[in-house]
């Protein structure tokens, strides 16, 4: 795709979307002002008062008359000397500022001039902190005030690694006339500007990238791959990208040279009117989408249970994005084949049950044992042996004769009957008479009765239950009285109603 | 050789098979199904010798849900009914604790006191069977041993004196003087026939007033009550009054302690975990004469290091086993229980026990063999994780409902019914050795 055809779908810059910025003028930013004007200094600078005494007599006198100029040899000559042989000189970064702001009015060479500004930034940008925003600044002015080339593929690696905030109509240019041009291979630098300036997406600050080498290896490779070519620069993925609203246009009014101590009536005022894309939050998103898609999709290739947050993305991309991650998809699953081989679970497989039935009849058999140990208190030695009550047949007899011989029908009603009997030989005459009232009669009636002969009722109760419990091996009444219905047949089968009560009672 | 036979009363019976069925624990009739724990029940049965001699216990029944934490606690209650302890218990619930701001350690109190149970009412509600048997037996002693008239005021005074001289022992105690007072006046409101009287006393006696006042306010006028500060100290006092009576002790069980654990406030969880550690201490240090104490907890409320018992250092120092016992054993004598799975032999040997049960209770003649037991046995362990996981909760409740099932549709298949389809359906019955039937046979 020629860079033109790319631009021509491109709806991102309609007022600056030319290559060149000097067409800035013409197409898209204002620029107004003086051209090409000399520009005195003014003694008034901050920046000029930092100058020393002989550079400031000497650019007093020399702009004001050059011809009565104390010096032989002028500092600015030294230092345009020193530039032109591209010799790098122990200088004050005040001589260097009067070395710009004189090469600024420099006629007929403008090209030269941007060349050694460039070249003045990348010698001593290492041994000054404010060279980076001052020749950033400078720079761009230069070449919106000439009308020439911002030198971005130059610049590329100084703004790139320099933590300069870049001018936001400079952004815009840096980023889609230089950078996501499709003709443009970006290097890890200016990916890492851009994930810098269009992304708010920290895939290093996880704790998965901070925790798991090859989820930080991958990651870092990956992105740089999918960005390296082209992510970014696809067509669609501007129509995609920016299927959003843009922002409106910004009109700003800047001065140019604000370092340079300029005179004011020299002063030089460009109007610029760009989209400001550097701060658009809906860009950042659309960015983010992409990135995340990324790490979320590096994340399922290493199994990770945690996944960012899913922001839809355009089948185009996300078919880019899956051709970029498929060898590494396919590298990652062989990895992880291998390391699952090595901690491999074996297929779940039901364990064979194994009972050795002699033994197990044998701990049934000895657990009555255990049963006689806890029932033991309330049998007392004195169990008595009770019949089966039904008879059996013979197969029932072959399985279970043995085991039932340890235990007794509870439907033997004729032996529950003499358990009963026992029972109620075992009542003194007052407990008889108690139950009698609970049988026949009311639970206050009978608690009438206790107090009558001087009894607690509960006590009575209890008396009565203790004894049912030694005999029929059951309680036959509750706390307050009730009888259990299980038993009231039975008891008024033993207990019969007594003569001379509403019933007529009368002991059986 | 003639064999004693075991009785078992219809009604526990039946109760029995319907809770087992419903995969509950129930409170009579436990000790007929007891196989697989015959260790950790005659370490506990020991306990309660140590108890009736005056010393205290306190155990942790350590397990995971089903494993048969309530069926070890009921069984030992039952059996201490029997050997003529008093026995309380509580599920511990969000509103139930050992200590709660909102009145959630007296709640508790409460739970223990309408549980409370003797021998001749074991399904709770004991307390008035259990002082007015007292009383009785006084007026019995006075009538005896004095010849006093069963009418007479004399009688009266004396069973009043004897109540002072039992709670005589209980004056060191917190509100031991109260206690004495509480019972002399729930004697005489029971002789004057005054049931406001009595119940007034019977509430203080719960723990149920609310308010000092309120106790001030009624028949009583008393000033002090069991609350939320002076329950556990009240408790112990009861144990007191129980053996000074003639009971053996007094056996308190706490199950579902992992409610603990569940206490989402770290300050309330570690109150709790020291009321526990005051139990331990007494029980231990002989200070609770004659008290048993059983929780019931999960592996989880004790060893989780983060928000479990042992994350208080001081009960893990006392609890943790000890460094030298071997891996995979147990010291039953420690405070801990961990109760483990039940093996294959023992899940067979329940099996048979409850076609035993349930033939007997329902009267009919049981159907299955060997080796339809060792097939359900198969079923069950033939999922993911059920060789560490299966309990007998799950076995039980399973195979009892098989056996209802059977029992209510005679043509039911037992194949059918455990979902399996064995393809020589004969095979097994050739030969009883090779009635171990084998995987590739079975299709699911």
């Amino acid at each position: 795709m020629e860079k033109d055809e790319f631009w021509s779908v491109d709806r991102l810059l309609p007022k600056i979307r030319s290559k060149k910025s000097h067409d800035l003028s013409e197409k898209g930013a204002e620029i107004a002002g003086l051209f090409a004007a000399p520009l005195p200094f003014r003694a008034g600078e901050k920046i000029f008062c930092k100058n020393s005494r002989i550079i400031r007599s000497y650019q007093f006198i020399y702009f004001q008359n050059p011809a009565e100029a104390p010096l032989e040899a002028p500092f600015v000559s030294v230092l345009e000397s020193a530039v032109r042989n591209r010799e790098k000189r122990v200088v004050g970064f005040a001589e260097i500022i009067s070395y710009c702001a004189a090469m600024i009015n420099r006629e007929n060479s403008e090209q030269a001039a941007l060349e050694d500004f460039l070249w003045l930034w990348e010698t001593y940008r290492g041994d000054f902190a404010l060279a980076d925003k001052f020749f950033c600044d400078l720079v761009c002015d230069f070449c919106l005030y000439y009308g020439l080339d911002f030198p971005f593929e130059r610049l590329s690696p100084l703004l790139c690694t320099s933590q300069l905030a870049v001018k936001p109509f400079l952004f815009n240019l840096f980023l889609f006339d230089y950078l996501f041009t499709p003709s443009h291979r970006l290097n890890r630098q200016e990916i890492e500007f851009i994930l810098k300036n269009v992304t708010k997406t920290g895939y290093r600050a996880t704790k998965a990238y901070h925790s798991n080498a090859r989820f930080a290896g991958l990651c870092e490779e990956i992105v740089f791959q999918c960005f390296s070519k082209g992510l970014m620069q696809r067509t669609d993925l501007n129509e995609n990208l920016f299927h959003i609203q843009i922002p409106s246009e910004v009109k700003t009014t800047r001065k140019l040279f604000p370092q340079i101590p300029i005179g004011k009536e020299g002063e030089v005022r460009v109007t610029l009117i760009f989209i400001p894309m550097l701060y658009d939050e809906n860009i950042r998103e659309r960015c983010d989408a992409l990135l995340r898609y990324i790490e979320n999709r590096i994340r399922e290739m290493l199994k990770l249970k945690n996944s960012l947050t899913r922001i839809p993305i355009s089948p185009l991309h996300k078919s880019f994005i899956e051709s970029i991650l498929a060898p590494y998809e396919v590298q990652t699953a062989s990895f992880r084949k291998q390391a699952e081989i090595s901690t491999e679970k074996p297929d779940f497989v039901p364990r064979k049950i194994e009972v050795d039935i002699a033994k197990a009849i044998d701990i049934e058999e000895e657990s009555w044992g255990v049963t006689k140990e806890l029932t033991e208190s309330f049998l007392s030695g004195e169990t008595e042996l009770v019949a089966i009550g039904a008879a059996q047949d013979e197969e029932f007899d072959r399985k279970y004769a043995a085991e039932l011989e340890k235990i007794e029908k509870p439907q033997s009603e004729a032996g529950e009957i003499d358990l009963f009997w026992e029972f109620a030989a075992a009542l003194t005459p007052e407990e008889e008479r108690l139950l009698d009232l609970l049988l026949y009669h009311t639970s206050e009636e009978a608690r009438a009765y206790a107090f009558s002969i001087g009894q607690f009722f509960e006590g009575m109760l209890a008396a009565i239950n203790a004894k049912a419990q030694d005999t029929v091996e059951d309680v036959i009444c509750s706390a307050g009285g009730k009888l259990f219905e299980e038993y009231i047949p039975i008891l008024k089968t033993v207990f019969l109603p007594k003569e001379g009560d509403a019933h007529g009672t009368g002991k059986n | 050789m003639e064999q004693e036979k075991i009785k078992i009363p219809k009604r526990i019976l039946g109760t029995l098979l319907n809770s087992a069925g419903a995969g509950v624990v129930p409170r009579q009739g436990l000790e007929y199904i007891a196989i697989g724990r015959e260790e950790e029940i005659r370490a506990i049965l020991r306990d309660l010798e140590n108890i009736s001699l005056g010393m205290g216990a306190f155990r942790f029944l350590v397990g995971k849900y089903g494993s048969g934490k309530s069926f070890l606690i009921g069984l030992i209650r039952a059996n201490a009914l029997e050997r003529g302890f008093i026995c309380a218990d509580s599920d511990l619930t969000p509103e139930r604790r050992f200590h709660g701001t909102s009145g959630q350690g007296i709640a508790t109190f409460r739970e223990l006191m309408r549980n409370l149970a003797c021998k001749a009412m074991p399904d709770g509600g004991a307390l008035t069977a259990i002082l007015t048997g007292w009383f009785a037996a006084l007026q019995q002693k006075g009538i005896l041993e004095e010849k006093l008239s069963p009418e007479s005021a004399e009688l009266a005074e004396f069973v009043q004196r004897e109540i002072f001289t039992v709670s005589e022992k209980l004056r060191g105690f917190v509100n031991g003087f109260d206690f004495a007072k509480v019972l002399n006046l729930y004697y005489l409101g029971y002789k004057q026939q005054n049931d406001e009287l009595c119940e007034d006393a019977l509430r203080w006696l719960r723990g149920e007033f609310a308010t000092k006042t309120q106790a001030r306010a009624s028949l009583l006028k008393i000033g002090t009550i069991v609350d939320d500060q002076n329950w556990y100290d009240v408790l112990k006092l009861y144990a007191q009054f129980f053996r000074a009576i003639g009971y053996q002790g007094f056996c308190i069980f706490f199950d579902e302690c992992v409610n603990l654990y569940k206490i989402p406030n770290r300050i309330s969880r570690e109150n709790n975990y020291e009321k526990i550690l005051a139990m331990f201490n007494d029980t231990m240090q002989g200070k609770a004469e004659g008290v048993g104490i059983f929780l019931g907890a999960t592996p989880q409320l004790i060893e989780d290091p983060r928000r479990g018992i042992f994350s208080y250092e001081a009960l893990k120092s006392r609890l943790v086993p000890g460094k030298f016992i071997p891996f995979g054993k147990q010291n039953l004598l420690s405070p801990l229980i961990y109760l483990q799975r039940l093996n294959d032999n023992e899940l067979f040997a329940l099996c048979k026990r409850l076609i035993l049960l349930h033939s007997s209770y329902y009267n009919y003649q049981p159907k299955l063999e060997n080796e339809d037991i060792l097939a359900f046995l198969q079923v069950a362990l033939d999922k993911m994780g059920a060789n560490e996981m299966i309990t007998p909760r799950e076995v039980t409740r399973d195979f009892l409902n098989i056996l209802d099932l059977m029992f209510t549709d005679p043509e039911a298949k037992f194949t059918d019914l455990i979902g399996l389809k064995m393809e020589n359906e004969n095979a097994a019955s050739e030969n009883e050795e090779d009635s171990f039937f084998d995987l590739s046979e079975i299709q699911l």
